[in-house]
């Protein structure tokens, strides 16, 4: 009788000792993922706040400089790519590609004094700066809850966590590397006043 | 052992100016006024004084904390970010309602980001009433044209620090008077002897609720401990005659939920920010 009492204390000391130490990493897994999901729909949410502030940007900008097609036809292709993104990464490209059409037609906007001098413009230019800031502010916070989550999955005993329950590893909010075309000239200037 | 001394040494004198040029830490608050922090050194103590009196005042009023901060440079980090770092990091604002206002002059221009100019970040809930192109407006109308001219002035003259002064006060003065009136306040009506009525946990109400419950609850423990110290059934003061020590009181406190004013009695000066926060909601100019 005793005999068996003496490995199945084992067992179950092994199985308490375990549960002391998994089930809060467990708990805290789904926190984070949870915290990382939080994280992505404020990035969605910012991302929609912008999208609502363009067809006024772009009405307004029309009325002064109605032949500057070109910018008009990017801002709308980079507004149907936003909105099929499918994934984060697809999401980081088409914000960065939106991004990049708004402040060229900002930068348009320079040439029409009148433009640059409409209340509304400028009310607007401020949301859209806004808007912008909100997203970087978002992406950043995004990316370090992500940051904490993959850290996790990575380090003991998270990783056997991460592998039991299927916590896989999340996307940064990214755009890829090789789809982000960096100006010469800026890199040059980047790599000066580092001092590299 | 000393070669290698030596080239930690170097290393280290590469490593760190870079390192501390780009990032700006935020500087420690003076908290013998603690909504005008004038690391710049442009402002007079007059000037000082009644902001700080209205920033007072506003956070009595209404919870809500509107903080000035003037930096003599805020490194490679753009305005807004450093604002938001201020807003976040100081806690400007109550916890709860993330009711805290950042203004930022940055005075540095020397470096490729032009950053010299004005920034002013929001919490959650100050957006519903300061949204970016309102805030936009108010800088423009208020302040854009001092610091317009301070702009031309001679750098660190005395006639840049009056214009940045009047620039600063009346763009304070306007986004307290905006506050005021977003929560129920008109110009006149609301003043120190009749103060508004405090919402959230920051109220001196709550805080003595607070502490009711705090001295009870640890009454609770220190008379459960007594008990098993003195073994149970005895009677108070009865020998101890176990040998054992009795202990002092040990008093525990529950986790302050981070309520703005520390301690709540004597004086009720302001006793630091509340732990808010923002999500970049703002505008800014520079010049």
């Amino acid at each position: 009788m005793k005999k068996y009492l003496i490995p199945l204390g084992i067992v179950v000391g092994l199985f308490v000792i375990g549960a002391i130490i998994f089930a809060p990493k467990y708990n805290q897994f789904v926190t984070l993922d949870e915290e990382v999901n939080n994280q992505e729909s404020q990035i969605e949410t910012q991302l929609q706040r912008r999208g609502d502030l363009i067809p006024n940007l772009v009405n307004t900008v029309q009325g002064y400089a109605s032949h500057e097609e070109e910018i008009f036809t990017d801002i709308a292709d980079a507004r149907s790519r936003l909105s099929g993104a499918a994934n984060v990464e697809e999401m980081a490209e088409a914000n960065d590609e939106m991004t990049s059409a708004l402040s060229r037609l900002l930068a348009i906007s320079e040439n029409y004094p009148d433009l640059k001098a409409d209340k509304q413009f400028t009310g607007l230019r401020d949301e859209l700066a806004g808007a912008e800031n909100r997203i970087a502010v978002a992406r950043q916070d995004y990316n370090d809850a992500v940051s904490e989550y993959n850290r996790n999955t990575r380090t003991f005993p998270g990783n056997i966590i991460a592998g039991l329950f299927d916590f896989d590893k999340k996307d940064y909010f990214e755009a890829d590397d090789s789809s982000s075309e960096v100006p010469g000239v800026d890199f040059n200037t980047e790599q000066d006043s580092t001092g590299e | 052992m000393m070669k290698r001394i030596l080239i930690i040494v170097m290393f280290s004198f590469l490593l760190l100016p870079p390192e501390a040029e780009a990032k700006v830490a935020l500087p420690d608050l003076d908290t013998s006024h603690y909504f005008v922090q004038d690391n710049a050194g442009i402002l007079s103590q007059e000037a000082i004084r009644e902001m700080n009196e209205k920033g007072d005042h506003l956070e009595e009023g209404t919870g809500a904390e509107m903080l000035l901060l003037t930096m003599p440079s805020t490194g490679r980090e753009n305005r807004q970010d450093y604002a938001l770092k201020a807003l976040r990091e100081y806690g400007v604002g109550k916890e709860e309602e993330n009711n805290g206002i950042v203004i930022l002059l940055n005075l540095d221009n020397d470096n490729e980001f032009n950053n010299r100019g004005i920034d002013v970040q929001v919490g959650y809930g100050i957006e519903g009433y300061l949204n970016d192109a309102k805030i936009g407006a108010i800088i423009d109308e208020t302040a854009m044209e001092h610091f317009a001219a301070a702009a031309e002035e001679e750098e660190g003259s005395n006639a840049q620090k009056t214009y940045y002064e009047t620039g600063l006060m009346s763009l304070y003065d306007a986004l307290y008077k905006e506050s005021l009136k977003a929560y129920g306040y008109q110009d006149g009506e609301f003043t120190r002897e009749t103060p508004a009525e405090n919402t959230g946990s920051s109220g001196e109400s709550l805080t003595l609720f607070e502490l009711i419950f705090r001295l009870i609850f640890s009454a609770a423990i220190i008379y459960i401990l007594y008990k098993i110290f003195t073994g149970g059934g005895r009677p108070p003061g009865g020998p101890g005659g176990r040998g054992r020590r009795r202990r002092g009181p040990v008093v525990f406190f529950p986790p302050s939920g981070g309520s703005g004013r520390s301690g709540g009695f004597g004086g009720g000066g302001f006793g630091g920010f509340g732990g808010g926060s923002g999500g970049g909601g703002g505008a800014g100019r520079g010049f």
